[in-house]
C-alpha cells in the first residue's frame, strides 16, 4: 500500500507523461489530418527560365545580331550588411566603410552614393547595378570581404550593331518579351520553353538532392536567321545618315533587296533608336518607315503607269505625247516643272524628264479599271507578306471611287498612298523579267539542337507584266541616270543604273506644300543583269534646297549602290567607263570622307 | 547437486539467446553503418555533380559572355574606328579585282567559286561548265582583264603603271603599310595611297586572300576587302 507522499511521488509524473503523450499525440494526428495546420513547408519551387534564342545574320553564326547574355544584378541589402560580422581568419572585423568601398570599386559606382544607399536601412534590397564582370562577381560573392549584396542571375539581350537595325530586330521588354520587329513577330519561337524544379530542402533552405520531386530542364528558344547582311547595312545606315545630315531632311529610309529572291538585304530608317534604352525613345524614332509608313509615292510611280500602258500594248517607248497641259481630250492636267521645253514628247522622255503632263495622259488614256488592276498585280494597297509586325497595307482606293482628276493624278503617285517596301518590290518585278516574288527578311528558323525547321523558298507572288516589258522598262530607265535624266548624280562608272526619281509634295492641313517633299530614288543595278533594287527616300521638314529625288537621294543611291556592288564582287557591265579610273578615285574619295567622319566622331 | 544441474542448463540458454541477440544486432548495427557510408557517399556524389554542373554552367555563361564581347568587338563600326586609331582605312575592292573569300576554317565561300576560281582554270576544267550559261559575266570580266599585261610579274605591271602602282603600295607590302601609317599623325585617316590593306596577322576569321595562280597568266592581285574583316 503505497503511502501519501509516495502516492504523489508516482502519479505525478505519470500525469505529467501523460499530458505530454496527450499533446504530442494531438499534435502528431493534426499535422498528419489537419492540412490547416502550419507546419513548416520544407518544399519549393523554382521556374528556370528558357534562354532566348539568337538573331543572326546573313553571314552565319559567326557575327550575331543579337543576343542574350547572362548577367547578374545586384542589390544591397543595409540591415544584412549591418548585422553580419565581415572578418577574414586572423584579421579584424571589416568597418562598414571598408565593406562599401570594395562593392562601389568591385561595380565602379560612387562611394558615396553606396555608402548613402547602406545607411538607408529602411530600404532593403537596393538596386546597385547589373555588370557582367566576372571578377566583380568573385568579389562580391566572397563573404569574407563583403556582406549584404544580392546577386540575382539574369540574362540580358544585347544588340551588338547598337542602334544599326534596331527597326529590324525590335526589342524585348523587361519581361523578356519581343516587343518590335523580329523579336515581336517571333517571340513564340525565341523564348523558348520554361523549365521547373521541385523538391524539398534542408532547414537551412539548402536543397535536398534526393528528394527532388519533378525536374524539368528548360528548353532554349530557336536561332532566327535574317537575310540581312551586316556589312552591307552599315553602307546602308552609314551613307543614309550623311545624307540625311548632308541635305537636311528630316527622316530617311532605304531598302537594299535582291533583285531576284526579293531577299531583303539591307533596310534603314532613321531617326532610329537604342533598342536597350528603348523607354527613353520617341514614338516617332521607333516608326519603321519602310513597313510602317504610308506617304504619296510621287514620280516613281510613273514607272508602273508606263509599264501597264507598255504591257497592255496601249504605247510603246516611242510613242509621242503632246506636252499641251491644256489639251480638251483630257480633264484637268497636272501641271509640269520646268523641264518640259519640247511640244511633243515620247513615252521614253516622258520619264526620263519626269513629264506630269505625259504620264497623266498616258494614265487617262489607260482608264482606271486597266490602272487599278495592274498597281494592285504590283503589289499597291495589299501587305507585301514581309515577316515584321505592323506592316501598313497603303492606300489604293477601289478604281470605282476614282474621279476624273484621280485619272491622271495616280498614275504620277498623287491620290495613292505606299509604302516603301511596296516601291521596293514593284521594282523588283520590273528587275526580275516581271516575276514579283514575296520580299522577305527572314532566311531560316532552326531549333537549340540544330534542327531546321522552317526555310524559306523564294515565293513568286505573279507576273504584272511580261519579260519584255519589263526588259523595255528597264532600257526606259536607264535614261534616268544619264546625263540627260534626272537622276544624273545617282549614275555609277562601270554599271548601268536604271532607276526613277520621284519628288512628292507633302500634304500639310489638307494641301500640297510647296516647300516640303519626300525624295526618292529607286534603282536597279545592274540594269542589264540586275542584282540589287535600292530605294532611298528622304522626308523634308524644312524647305532645302536640294529636295528633289534626283539631286538629294539619287546621290545617296549611288554611294550605297557602290559599296554594295563592290562588297558583293559584282563584275561591272560596263567595263569600258573604268578605264581611266575615275570611279576608283570617286568611291576613295567617298571612303576618305568617311574616314574624316569617324576621326571626327571619335574626337567628340 | 539437481538445483546446480538446473541452473547450468538455464545459464547455457540464456548465453544462447545473448549470443543470437547479439548478432543480430551486430548486424542490423553494420547494415546500419553501410547504409550510412552508402548514404553518405551518395550525397557527396550529388554534391560533386551538381558543383560540376554549376562551374558547367558558370562556364558556357562564360563563354557566351566572351562570345558576346567579341561579336560587339567585331561589327564593322567598330573595326572601322580600330583600324583609325592605328592610322588605317579599309574598304571593298575595285570591280572587277579577282578576289577569293575564305572562312575562318580555311574553306571557300561558296558563291565566289564561278567567277574567281573558274576563271582561274580558264574553261579547261570541269568548274568552267558553271559559268559557261552567263556570257554577259564572262564579257565583263575578260573586258575588266584586258589593259593588264598577260605575263608580266606584279612588279613590272606596277612600274608600267605609277599611278596604279603608287595608289596601292599597301596591298602588295602590308607591313610596310602599316609601319608608313604608324608613323603618320595618329588617329587621322589614311590617305588612299597609305593602306587599302591589313596584315595578315591581324586578319580576322573570314579573310579574303588572293589566289594563287600559275605564272603564264595573268597575276592576281590581293586585295583585302571590307567583307573580310567583318
Amino acid at each position: 500500500m503505497l503511502m501519501r507522499g509516495e502516492n504523489l511521488r508516482f502519479w505525478l509524473p505519470v500525469g505529467l507523461l501523460a499530458v505530454f503523450a496527450v499533446y504530442t499525440s494531438q499534435k502528431l494526428v493534426r499535422a498528419h489530418v489537419d492540412p490547416s495546420v502550419d507546419a513548416p513547408d520544407y518544399t519549393f519551387k523554382k521556374e528556370l527560365p528558357g534562354c532566348r534564342g539568337k538573331i543572326f545574320g546573313a553571314l552565319g553564326t559567326e557575327y550575331p545580331l543579337a543576343k542574350s547574355i547572362p548577367v547578374w544584378e545586384y542589390r544591397l541589402d543595409p540591415v544584412a550588411l549591418t548585422n553580419i560580422v565581415v572578418k577574414k581568419k586572423g584579421e579584424p572585423p571589416r568597418t562598414r566603410d571598408e565593406i562599401v568601398h570594395t562593392i562601389a570599386y568591385a561595380l565602379g559606382l560612387d562611394f558615396e552614393k553606396v555608402r548613402k544607399m547602406a545607411l538607408n536601412t529602411q530600404n532593403r534590397y537596393q538596386y546597385l547595378s547589373t555588370s557582367s564582370d566576372s571578377v566583380a562577381h568573385e568579389t562580391l560573392r566572397d563573404s569574407t570581404l563583403v556582406a549584404g549584396v544580392v546577386i540575382i542571375d539574369k540574362q540580358v539581350r544585347q544588340y551588338f550593331h547598337g542602334r544599326q537595325l534596331s527597326h529590324v530586330l525590335g526589342y524585348v521588354n523587361a519581361e523578356n518579351q519581343g516587343s518590335a520587329g523580329i523579336e515581336l513577330r517571333y517571340n513564340r519561337d525565341l523564348q523558348g520553353v520554361p523549365g521547373k524544379i521541385r523538391g524539398m530542402k534542408d532547414a537551412h533552405g539548402h536543397e535536398i538532392y534526393d528528394r527532388r520531386i519533378e525536374d524539368i530542364p528548360p528548353i532554349p528558344g530557336a536561332d532566327v536567321h535574317l537575310t540581312i547582311d551586316h556589312n552591307l547595312q552599315y553602307e546602308a545606315e552609314f551613307w543614309l545618315k550623311q545624307g540625311v545630315e548632308e541635305y537636311g531632311a528630316g527622316s530617311g529610309w532605304c531598302v537594299v533587296m535582291d533583285a531576284r529572291t526579293a531577299a531583303v538585304l539591307a533596310m534603314a530608317s532613321l531617326p532610329d533608336f537604342d533598342p536597350i534604352a528603348y523607354g527613353k525613345a520617341s514614338d516617332e524614332s521607333r516608326i519603321n518607315r519602310v513597313t510602317n509608313f504610308t506617304y504619296e509615292p510621287g514620280s516613281v510611280m510613273k514607272v508602273i503607269s508606263v509599264a501597264a500602258a507598255i504591257d497592255s500594248k496601249m504605247v510603246t517607248p516611242g510613242t509621242r505625247y503632246s506636252t499641251n497641259r491644256y489639251d480638251e481630250r483630257y480633264y484637268k492636267l497636272p501641271g509640269d516643272g520646268s523641264h518640259v521645253w519640247e511640244p511633243t514628247m515620247t513615252v521614253k522622255d516622258a520619264i526620263v524628264h519626269s513629264s506630269n503632263i505625259v504620264v497623266g495622259k498616258i494614265g487617262s488614256d489607260l482608264g482606271p479599271k486597266r490602272l487599278w488592276t495592274y498597281m494592285s498585280d504590283f503589289g499597291f494597297g495589299k501587305k507585301t507578306g514581309i515577316e515584321l509586325p505592323g506592316e501598313e497595307y497603303g492606300i489604293l482606293p477601289d478604281w470605282r471611287k476614282w474621279d476624273k482628276v484621280k485619272w491622271s493624278r495616280a498614275p504620277i503617285g498623287q491620290g495613292v498612298a505606299v509604302t516603301a517596301m511596296q516601291i521596293c518590290s514593284a521594282y523588283q518585278a520590273i528587275a526580275n523579267d516581271g516575276v514579283r516574288m514575296q520580299p522577305y527578311i527572314v532566311n531560316k528558323l532552326v531549333s537549340h539542337d540544330g534542327r531546321e525547321f522552317y526555310h524559306h523558298v523564294p515565293k513568286p507572288l505573279g507576273r504584272p507584266i511580261s519579260a519584255e516589258t519589263a526588259r523595255k522598262m528597264r532600257e526606259i530607265m536607264l535614261g534616268v541616270a544619264s546625263p540627260a535624266g534626272t537622276a544624273r548624280r545617282a549614275a555609277i562608272r562601270g554599271y548601268s543604273v536604271a532607276g526613277k526619281t520621284g519628288t512628292a509634295q507633302k500634304v500639310i492641313d489638307r494641301h500640297y506644300s510647296d516647300s516640303l517633299f519626300r525624295a526618292t530614288f529607286c534603282g536597279i543595278v545592274p540594269a542589264s543583269e540586275p542584282r540589287l533594287v535600292i530605294l532611298v527616300t528622304l522626308d523634308f521638314d524644312t524647305k532645302q534646297k536640294f529636295h528633289q529625288g534626283g539631286n538629294s537621294s539619287g546621290p545617296i543611291f549611288k554611294r550605297i549602290a557602290m559599296s554594295s556592288l563592290r562588297y558583293l564582287m559584282v563584275p561591272p557591265d560596263r567595263p569600258e567607263e573604268l578605264e581611266d579610273g575615275d570611279e576608283e578615285d570617286e568611291f576613295d574619295r567617298m571612303m576618305e570622307e568617311r574616314a574624316k567622319k569617324h576621326a571626327e566622331t571619335a574626337e567628340n | 547437486m539437481r538445483k546446480n544441474r538446473k541452473m547450468s542448463k538455464k545459464m547455457s540458454v540464456t548465453v544462447g539467446r545473448t549470443v543470437q541477440i547479439g548478432a543480430v544486432m551486430v548486424m542490423a548495427f553494420a547494415v546500419v553503418i553501410v547504409y550510412m557510408l552508402a548514404n553518405s557517399s551518395c550525397k557527396h556524389l550529388e554534391k560533386r555533380i551538381e558543383e560540376k554542373k554549376n562551374i558547367i554552367k558558370a562556364l558556357e555563361d562564360e563563354k557566351e559572355r566572351e562570345s558576346g564581347y567579341l561579336a560587339a568587338m567585331t561589327t564593322p563600326s567598330k573595326l572601322d574606328e580600330a583600324l583609325l586609331k592605328h592610322g588605317l582605312s579599309m574598304h571593298s575592292p575595285k570591280p572587277g579585282i579577282q578576289v577569293v573569300r575564305l572562312n575562318s576554317k580555311g574553306q571557300l565561300y561558296p558563291a565566289q567559286l564561278s567567277v574567281a576560281k573558274a576563271k582561274e582554270r580558264n574553261r579547261t576544267s570541269d568548274v568552267a561548265q558553271y559559268i559557261a550559261p552567263r556570257p554577259r559575266v564572262d564579257q565583263a570580266l575578260s573586258a575588266v582583264a584586258k589593259p593588264r599585261p598577260a605575263a608580266q610579274p606584279r612588279q613590272a605591271a606596277s612600274q608600267s603603271r605609277p599611278a596604279a602602282a603608287s595608289a596601292r603600295p599597301a596591298a602588295a607590302k602590308p607591313r610596310q603599310a602599316v609601319a608608313q601609317a604608324r608613323q603618320a599623325k595618329p588617329a587621322a585617316p589614311a590617305k588612299r595611297t597609305a593602306a587599302v590593306s591589313r596584315p595578315a596577322s591581324t586578319r580576322p576569321a573570314a579573310a579574303r586572300l588572293s589566289t594563287p595562280r600559275p605564272a603564264s597568266r595573268a597575276p592576281a592581285r590581293s586585295t583585302a576587302s571590307k567583307s573580310a574583316r567583318r
